[in-house]
């Protein structure tokens, strides 16, 4: 039981810190008004250099865990655009992309029923590795 | 009960405590696997090789992973972290388009990981560049309603 304490403990001083630490800089609602695209970048570069896209009810804060899309070296916000209701492109030509993940739901949004997708537009061939090498590599 | 014995129960108690909440995340490890390698592509100077694997996992619902892989021309994949993964996955197809440019191509695919880029050596510069291609510039994986057909609930 003490265990399941600390380890809940961790979590919460985890997200804590994420939450501190993240300062939205860019927000874009969906056509239909329900869900809104949220970019977050780094306060403290040194605490984590890690900007992130979280997709929120519309008018909720960006959460601390769980976002579609985790990067660094984004030298400008991405562009939000919304093709239409439930379809989110990003479009950015520089940033290194840790995780990304393309479908989103919410039971807070019609009872988990209703679905986004995201889809990544780099405008250039290498919006990564054309300037400096990040720090993850390949394990043999 | 001897006292060294409660000590030991307290501890091994503690212990499971910690553990508890990723013991659910972690178990999907031990459960039965089949890997295939479905695609090995090699890129234009020879030195890489990206591959795609289907794992078959799960205890409870048997799941369809389908993962891709850069590594060394010939090297075998059981060490290296995948730079994508994904479910229900349709049509996929990997190209080297340059050197250090590989496009992972799908009609469908629900997208779990993605990375777009993967360094070759711990200190080394050298890095290859990811990319998606899915052959529409709408929907993906949802249908045009921007549903999900029952059918494939995820």
């Amino acid at each position: 039981m003490l265990g399941l304490l600390i380890a809940a403990g961790f979590e919460t001083v985890r997200d804590s810190v994420v939450a501190w630490n993240q300062r939205e800089v860019l927000r874009v609602t969906s056509p239909d008004g329900q869900i809104d695209a949220v970019f977050v970048e780094p306060v403290v570069h040194s605490v984590s250099q890690d900007s992130a896209l979280y997709l929120v009810p519309k008018g909720e804060p960006a959460p601390a865990r769980g976002p579609q899309l985790r990067g660094v070296d984004f030298k400008e916000p991405p562009a939000l655009v919304w093709k239409r209701s439930h379809l989110l492109a990003i479009n950015y030509s520089h940033g290194c992309i840790i995780n990304f993940v393309n479908l989103w739901h919410s039971n807070d949004v019609e009872d988990g029923r209703y679905y986004v997708e995201v889809t990544l537009n780099p405008t250039v061939d290498f919006p990564c590795i054309g300037g400096r090498a990040p720090s993850p590599s390949v394990t043999h | 009960m001897p006292h060294g014995m409660r000590r030991l129960l307290f501890a091994l108690c503690f212990l499971a405590g910690l553990l508890s909440p990723y013991v659910p995340t972690r178990a999907v490890y031990l459960a039965p696997v089949a890997t295939r390698e479905v695609q090995r592509a090699v890129s234009p100077d020879k030195r890489l090789d990206a591959l795609s694997v289907t794992t078959r996992s799960g205890i409870l619902t048997l799941r369809l992973w389908y993962e891709v892989y850069i590594v060394e021309h010939g090297a075998p994949f059981a060490h290296a972290v995948p730079v994508f993964s994904a479910l229900k996955i349709e049509n996929a197809d990997l190209v080297w388009t340059a050197p250090r440019l590989l496009k992972i191509s799908y009609t469908r695919a629900r997208i779990e990981h993605f990375t777009n880029y993967r360094k070759l050596s711990p200190r080394g510069n050298e890095s290859v560049e990811i990319r998606l291609a899915p052959s529409s510039a709408a929907f993906s994986f949802l249908n045009s309603s921007g549903g999900i057909d029952d059918a494939t609930e995820p």
